[in-house]
């Protein structure tokens, strides 16, 4: 087993566009990390970097103690899972799953060995002899998990391996490779556009935007402390509300939004806020922070009322949709709340867990 | 629905004329094959023989080199099907799969060259043929019609409807280039292989223009020639050459029918499909 590194990476199509512009990464051995972000943010040509599908412009990525920049992808003992299962379709699953070894040369026994032991982990031992047409698409990819596992290699690739899958399967998938990492640890680079597989499977996430590493960190670290405005607002489902404010100080540190609302800062938040006063600010509140009033209130959480747009029941929460200043805002409120569309409800916004981001830098404060 | 229905009337009533239209000289040739020389100057004349006839097929078969100029069709025409193919397959798979400078401008180049009739190159080509002493043989025969460009341009098509995952897999796992190219590639495009296969075979197998430059021996002749010779100054003798005809449509009809199914299924995944 092995860790990567890579180092002030870079790379370049054509001379001109700059696809991934000088990351740094370290995926510690048998560490599961997610690179996740919106199309066109990297992620997908840094992954193919390390597998040595795409040429790296500068920089460079080693592969435990070996420098693997101009290194074969076959000799790079990796594995790689694509999106659309790359299975050859003329092969059967025991000689798609065996083509990785056979071409390694190993010995019939072994390469027989081998693929049963994997078959069994993942449940397609009975599915051997088929041609990948006559496999539903979740067999498909775990055909192709298969494929990777068979080889036992250093580092495991995963390029958006569920994309092609309907909702619920991809539910399951995502389960069985979390599963599978916890019975064999390996090295595991997975990159997803979708921030709850990214969340649900990794140990660390790396969120990318526009060909940069906003944030590397837990999944609740990103969540509940993001260190940009990006990060905030990618992360979490449904995506983090924002309201431009301003922070002023009349005796308090306070924020009024721009149809004149003033919501208190909390008395925690004061020392960390108090030298942005009188910047361009912007307050970031995620929907399950914006709730229905409760019976007893707590400090920090503030009162505000707005028309409902649109209400969504969600079975065990309802979202609700509407508009202050102008902008959309969702709070989560609990499923037996009572509230119809155009209805003037009342909510309340605990500011503890508010963000504070300023517009200049774009960082959280 | 009225409309609809009007229409399906009139494409089959157009397809039905066409197909005729190509149809009946086929069949002209094949019924004047089995008449005897009477019938076929006689006039009025008659399309089906009324004393169907071997003899214009024992003609041709025993008393002429008929056969010798056959089995040579044969050879040349398999030969460079086999080179076509392989080289109409290599050449696809590079323009479709990798990146090099130039390609485009190299493509284009290739694309170009093929608006270019035979008779225009006809002359330095034989002069090189001339000068390697390669006229009056196999060779000569069958160098020229070992690249296609029609067949490069079909197969790249084909090639790139072949997912980039899948050589990409084939990498990670440890296959060569060429290994790619012999158990992927030619796996996955065997269809369109098949298709230009047919195509490069009735070519050759109908090429009369470039046998009548590089042969003069009666030993070298193809079937076209052969047929030709029969067209004597005076007389022109119609049933051996029908009997000859049809004889030389067998072999690619064979073809066509055992491919059929590969072919029609090249073109759909060629993307040149209407």
């Amino acid at each position: 087993m092995a860790g990567v590194s890579i180092r002030k990476v870079v790379k370049v199509y054509e001379g001109k566009f700059q696809a991934v512009k000088a990351i740094d990464l370290e995926v510690a051995e048998d560490e599961f990390v997610v690179l996740v972000g919106p199309s066109g943010c990297g992620k997908s040509t840094t992954l193919r970097m390390v597998a040595g599908l795409e040429e790296i412009s500068a920089g460079e990525i080693w592969i435990g103690d070996k420098l693997v920049n101009d290194v074969l992808p076959r000799e790079r003992d990796i594995a790689m899972v694509f999106q659309n299962y790359a299975l050859y379709p003329h092969m059967s699953v025991y000689d798609n799953m065996a083509f990785g070894l056979q071409q390694r040369k190993y010995p019939r026994e072994e390469i027989q060995k081998r693929v049963q032991h994997a078959a069994g982990i993942l449940d397609i031992t009975a599915l051997l002899d088929r041609k990948p047409k006559a496999l539903s698409g979740g067999q498909r990819q775990r055909v192709a998990m298969g494929r990777a596992i068979v080889r036992n290699p250093k580092v495991f690739l995963f390029d958006e391996p569920l994309s092609n899958l309907d909702a619920k399967l991809r539910v399951q998938m995502r389960t069985e490779i979390k599963k599978l990492h916890q019975t064999i640890a390996t090295t595991t680079l997975y990159v997803t556009h979708d921030q709850v597989e990214a969340m649900t499977l990794a140990d660390r996430v790396v969120v990318m935007n526009a060909g940069r590493i906003e944030q590397v960190g837990a999944p609740q670290e990103l969540y509940h402390h993001p260190a940009t405005r990006f990060v905030a607002g990618f992360i979490g489902s449904p995506a983090m509300n924002f309201l431009p404010v301003d922070l002023y100080d009349d005796g308090g540190l306070k924020l009024r939004l721009a149809d004149g609302i003033v919501l208190p800062v909390p008395a925690a938040r004061v020392d960390r806020y108090g030298p942005y006063k009188g910047k361009a600010m912007t307050l970031g509140l995620r929907p399950e922070n914006l709730t229905e009033i409760h019976d007893v209130e707590r400090p920090g959480v503030t009162r505000i009322e707005a028309p409902i747009d649109v209400v969504e029941p969600m079975g065990s929460e309802i979202l609700l949709h509407f508009f202050i200043d102008g902008k959309p805002l969702c709070a989560r409120i609990a499923p037996d709340c009572v509230v119809t569309h155009g209805e003037r409800f009342a909510l309340a916004a605990d500011l503890n867990q508010m963000h504070l981001i300023d517009d200049e830098s774009g960082r959280v404060v | 629905m009225f409309r609809e229905r009007s229409v399906r009337i009139a494409a089959w009533i157009s397809c039905s004329f066409l197909a005729l239209f190509t149809v009946v000289p086929v069949l002209w040739i094949v019924a004047t094959a089995f008449k005897t020389a009477a019938e076929i100057n006689a006039w009025p004349p008659t399309f089906l023989p009324s004393a169907p006839t071997w003899a214009n097929f024992d003609e041709i078969i025993y008393h002429t080199e008929f056969p010798r100029y056959i089995l040579n069709t044969i050879l040349v025409s398999t030969v460079s099907t086999v080179c076509i193919m392989i080289t109409s397959s290599i050449a696809g798979f590079v323009f479709a799969k990798y990146k090099f400078p130039f390609r485009g401008l190299i493509f284009m180049v290739l694309l170009a060259s093929a608006t270019i009739p035979l008779e225009a190159y006809m002359i330095p080509v034989y002069i090189m043929v001339f000068k390697l002493k390669m006229l009056n043989t196999f060779a000569a025969l069958i160098l020229p019609l070992t690249i296609m460009t029609f067949g490069v341009f079909f197969m790249r098509q084909v090639i790139m409807g072949i997912p980039d995952e899948l050589l990409e897999a084939a990498r990670i796992d440890g296959a060569s280039e060429f290994w790619i190219y012999l158990r992927i590639i030619l796996n996955l495009s065997k269809n369109g292989l098949m298709a230009i296969g047919v195509f490069a075979f009735t070519q050759a197998w109908a090429n009369f223009m470039w046998p009548l430059v590089v042969v003069s021996t009666g030993d070298m002749y193809t079937t076209e020639l052969g047929l030709a010779v029969y067209q004597r100054a005076f007389y022109t003798e119609y049933g051996p050459i029908a009997a000859g005809a049809v004889i030389s449509i067998v072999p690619m009809l064979i073809v066509f029918v055992a491919l059929r199914r590969h072919i029609m299924a090249g073109i759909a995944t060629s993307g040149m499909k209407g």
